[in-house]
């Protein structure tokens, strides 16, 4: 065992994959430039099995490496970075292998051959919710994609992401989750219990991403103890997540300021930087937080904005005031003051300048005699909000430049629907010209400039083909191959499988997989999905396929309703239990119920549990962290 | 500004675990009226108390006789069930043969279990002049120990594996197996008495999260966590329950009321530091010894009735002797236990707890005035949980 003392720990928790995050290479920096001594503990190198919090304030970080030697380290402050899995609260046959949460999703849709059709239903309104929807209706992934939501007509998502998630036709369905049951190996029944009664949806897959409930970001508990969980969500795949990118950068400079605080005697400059820095950052946190309080959504009266929205379009400084024939302008609809300036910093004229208000709200304005109408902004914008214009309303017919997703590219004449904000259809029209050509399967969105009446200019936000071309025959051509497929045993039964694919991915692939390999996690730090592999028991999300492997699996897996699966809790017994006890706060529940101890240690059940626990009147506002050590199974070898 | 609220009590009872619960139950039994407060936000968070002793002879002049029958599983109920308002289930080894046994049991009860006591030293090691002392004093008091050496030894042991037994020296351990001790269901037992007298006392009646403590002759001020002020006038008793937990409060009431008394305060403990390892074991463990080997305190670990060949969980109690957690001689000592006694190739732990006892050196209740209202502090809130039943009752008889 080796030893260390250390000022400050940053640490990755489970399934944190994308390591150091850009959240904690910031608070490092602000850090080491105080002059604290920083260490971060994480990624494929070294596995931080915990931490034990000292009596008083810091702790003792446990750190594992490659050759499995144990470090030990001691430090004042440390700083546990989390990336909590969305779960749904439990309902019949939730724990299954038709409901993952959005990471195992994403990496089905990059690896695995899976079919997505006839419809996916992603649990959840939010930015990320609505962007991977989006993404899946951009890359003719799934057909249709619905996102579920339990209060009416609330979503939770930003204006523009809702607006591009639904032209790409995607569709919204409010209502509380029923019953999930499989129908056959890739078709599973999902209930919905709305208004009007009971919905049925058969679905290909269930995607939980969320969110269910507010995120506090971080938080230090025990107060004063400088032990800090960090919610960071910042990870390589979601690098267009604006939302969450911003969130981390801002939080990051207010856990520097706690810890400098109390942590950096003489930090000089540093600390007047860092004042600063922590006063754009609260903006930026307070401006989120009251973009959530107050939803922009854009009225209509049939297919048309109603006066007052109208009015709050053309008022808008980023719009066009002028419509210039033959000039292009950007058109710049970002309402909401989100503030991610992506379009801004594209610009290269610097047309677009967006500045921030005394409020901390941010508009964007564009300087019309600047815009050159090069499209940068339209680009860069994460959600595809500017759109370009040339306006002339002395003729009938104007022209805009809009996104077109379809796998085969349109060409000059090609007749096409237009669509308003909610992705309804307005009129039919036809392509002009090609804008920018982009490559669909890579996100790249290709541009097309397309004939639009004049009166529909501040209308028509979105265009879909008419009589779409037959890019594929069937079904099953949605179907991508990849990789060559070797022979394995399954229980027994000889299963052609792609060579050097996970386990886990393959057992999905064939329709087999378990509800315990939802989570995929490429580390074992939930150690579910153990599995037999000739003989040796081993992880099926590390382990890979090579050919002649005989696998099989451990103990029988069922699709489950309990709240805690791995000790069996059911969410009456819970609810019995927190019945019973009446426990003041979230934290007494852990001795008092074995919800949560499992083989696991919470990873699945845990926000489940404390949204069940609130059902029952516990309060969870101050909810605690869970210090526990290990986060999850430590095996030791002799 | 809020407006405090004002309240009458006889007794009012501060503490954080399971001690103003029994002494609540017991005060109320008797007509009286108690308010407990809790400066914790809940009760369920203290940690000191355990389900049995762990036997920790530091002194060769310890009454062994009179800490063995203070165990026994029915000494252990007798402790336990006077303030306990349902029913405490037994369990023992013999149970399992008789499948009529388990009839008429409140299976969700806290259960007291028969376990018999094992102490293993290797053998050479100077640790068994001193296990041999103990034996014969044992023997010498009538318990009937039975010294065992090799695999008779080993395979009573927890957790102990028969794998390759040809590779590893089992006669090096040598022991003896003593009487049958009690152990108890702690969650259990304190969330039934926790139910029972808030049911009787009312929510109102029980407070958490209290803080700034102000006390005079009328009775005691303080606010809760929301900001609201409350005066509890006390007509008889103020009683502190001192624990782990309690220890910084404690000290923040005597600087302000009686700091001539700190220096008997701080006299009265020995904080010792244990660790606590929930470590998983391929087989069932043996649920019917409680061993103690080298330090080690190890037995399989479940909630209620052991299922058949037992738990699979085993929990090592460690005495931390630097107080440095979770050090390199704690994970040797754990794997040593793990390789070497119980033949294991590897080991998965589930949970490390760090937690805190006293060894007490003086266990009277410290008894003071507090601007003229009588305030006691009662000692020894910590341990085996029918220790802290055995000291309440006679805390509630000194006030009574």
């Amino acid at each position: 065992m080796r030893e260390g003392q250390i000022d400050v720990a940053i640490v990755a928790g489970p399934r944190i994959k994308a390591w150091p995050t850009l959240g904690v290479r910031m608070l490092s920096r602000w850090c080491a430039d105080a002059g604290l001594k920083v260490g971060w503990y994480g990624g494929p190198d070294l596995k931080v099995r915990g931490v034990l919090p000292l009596e008083g304030s810091g702790g003792i970080v446990i750190v594992q490496d490659l050759q499995n030697r144990i470090h030990r380290m001691q430090a004042k402050a440390i700083v546990k970075v989390t990336a909590p899995l969305n779960f749904p609260n439990p309902f019949p046959g939730w724990y299954s292998p038709g409901l993952v949460p959005e990471s195992t999703a994403r990496k089905l849709l990059e690896e695995a051959s899976l079919s997505w059709q006839p419809v996916v239903v992603i649990l959840g309104t939010g930015n990320r919710a609505l962007r991977l929807g989006s993404e899946m209706l951009q890359r003719r992934i799934a057909s249709r994609v619905v996102c579920l939501e339990s209060v009416f007509d609330h979503v939770q998502g930003w204006e523009v992401e809702k607006r591009r998630f639904e032209v790409l036709g995607g569709r919204f369905v409010y209502g509380q989750l029923s019953s999930l049951t499989a129908k056959s190996p890739f078709l599973w029944e999902l209930k919905i219990q709305d208004q009007n009664g009971i919905r049925v949806i058969d679905t290909a897959r269930v995607i939980s991403v969320g969110p269910f409930e507010s995120d506090p970001g971080y938080k230090e508990y025990p107060g004063g103890s400088y032990l800090f969980e960090w919610r960071n969500s910042d990870q390589l795949a979601f690098v267009n997540d604006v939302e969450s990118i911003m969130l981390d950068e801002a939080r990051a400079v207010v856990l520097a300021s706690r810890l400098l605080k109390g942590l950096a005697d003489s930090a000089g400059d540093v600390k007047l930087q860092l004042e600063r820095a922590l006063w754009i950052a609260k903006q930026k946190l307070r401006e989120l937080e009251t973009l959530g309080e107050h939803r922009f959504a854009w009225k209509h009266e049939g297919k048309w904005l109603s006066p007052e929205s109208k009015q709050v379009l053309t008022g808008f400084p980023g719009t066009p005031k002028n419509l210039q024939p033959g000039k292009w302008l950007a058109s710049i609809e970002c309402v909401e003051a989100i503030g991610c300036r992506a379009c801004e910093r594209s610009c290269p004229t610097n047309a677009i300048q967006i500045e921030r208000d005394v409020y901390g709200g941010t508009k964007s304005f564009l300087i019309e005699n600047d815009c050159t109408g090069c499209g940068q902004c339209l680009i860069a914008c994460p959600s595809q909000v500017p759109v370009m214009m040339d306006g002339d309303h002395t003729r009938s017919f104007s022209h805009l430049i809009l996104p077109y997703r379809e796998r085969v590219p349109l060409k000059k004449g090609d007749k096409v629907t237009l669509l308003n904000r909610k992705g309804e259809v307005l009129v039919q029209s036809k392509i002009v010209d090609f804008f920018i050509e982009g490559d669909v399967m890579k996100s790249e969105v290709p541009l097309y400039k397309v004939e639009v009446p004049t009166h529909l200019v501040w209308e028509v936000r979105g265009m879909v083909g008419i009589a779409p071309k037959p890019e594929v025959e069937s079904p099953d051509d949605l179907y991508q191959e990849r990789g060559l497929r070797t022979e394995v045993q399954i229980q027994g039964d000889i299963r052609r499988v792609r060579e050097n694919q996970t386990i886990s991915m393959s057992l999905f692939e064939l329709g087999v997989a378990r509800p315990n390999d939802i989570l995929v996690c490429e580390d074992g730090s939930c150690g579910l999905c153990q599995i037999d592999v000739d003989g040796m028991k081993k992880f099926a999300c590390e382990s890979t396929i090579h050919q002649g492997m005989a696998i099989r699996f451990t103990r029988d897996h069922h699709p489950s309703s309990e709240l805690c699966p791995c000790s069996e809790v059911t969410v009456e017994s819970f609810k019995g239990m927190c019945a019973a006890a009446k426990p003041e706060t979230v934290e007494a529940l852990s001795p008092l119920s074995e919800a949560g101890r499992g083989r696991c240690h919470g990873i699945i059940c845990r926000e489940a549990c404390i949204r069940t626990a609130k059902e029952c009147g516990i309060r969870t506002e101050n909810r605690e962290v869970d210090w526990s050590f290990p986060w999850s199974d430590w095996v030791l070898k002799g | 500004m809020n407006q405090p609220t004002k309240r009458r009590t006889d007794y009012l009872l501060i503490g954080t675990g399971v001690a103003p619960l029994m002494a609540a139950q017991s005060l109320s039994a008797k007509g009286h009226a108690v308010t407990i407060l809790n400066p914790d936000s809940d009760f369920f968070l203290e940690n000191s108390e355990l389900p049995l002793d762990l036997m920790n002879f530091e002194s060769p002049t310890t009454d062994i006789s009179k800490r063995f029958n203070n165990n026994l599983p029915e000494q252990v109920y007798r402790d336990l069930i006077p303030v306990f308002p349902g029913a405490l289930e037994m369990w023992k080894e013999e149970d399992d043969e008789v499948e009529d046994a388990k009839q008429f049991k409140v299976e969700a009860a806290p259960w007291i279990r028969y376990r018999h006591r094992m102490w293993v030293v290797p053998a050479g090691s100077p640790g068994v002049d001193r296990l041999e002392s103990l034996y014969l004093r044992a023997l010498d008091l009538g318990w009937k120990p039975k010294w065992l050496e090799g695999v008779s030894l080993a395979k009573r042991f927890p957790g102990f594996s028969a794998r390759n037994l040809e590779d590893r020296n089992i006669d090096r351990w040598v022991g003896f197996m003593g009487p049958r001790f009690g152990d108890i269901d702690v969650s259990r037992y304190r969330s039934g008495l926790f139910e029972f007298v808030r049911e009787k006392l009312g929510r109102d009646n029980i407070l958490t999260s209290a803080h700034v403590l102000d006390i005079d002759s009328k009775g005691v001020r303080f606010q809760l966590s929301s900001g609201l002020p409350i005066n509890i006038e006390v007509s008889r008793a103020v009683s502190f329950f001192w624990t782990p937990t309690m220890e910084r409060f404690l000290r923040g009431q005597l600087e302000k009321y009686q700091p001539r008394m700190l220096d008997n305060f701080e006299a009265s403990v020995n904080r010792q530091l244990w660790e606590e390892w929930n470590v998983l074991s391929r087989d069932p463990v043996n649920p019917y010894v409680v061993a103690q080997i080298e330090g080690l305190r190890v037995w399989s670990h479940g909630e209620g009735i052991p299922p058949v060949g037992g738990w699979n969980g085993i929990k090592i109690m460690r005495r931390e002797q630097g107080a440095k957690l979770l050090a390199q001689d704690s994970i040797q000592d754990v794997s040593r236990l793990a390789f070497q006694v119980l033949g294991w190739d590897r080991f998965t732990v589930r949970s490390v707890t760090p937690r805190t006892f006293y060894r007490w050196i003086t266990t009277a209740p410290l008894e003071y005035d507090s601007d003229g209202l009588r305030t006691f502090i009662i000692r020894a809130c910590d341990g085996p949980l029918h220790w802290i039943a055995g000291k309440i009752r006679r805390a509630v008889d000194l006030w009574s």
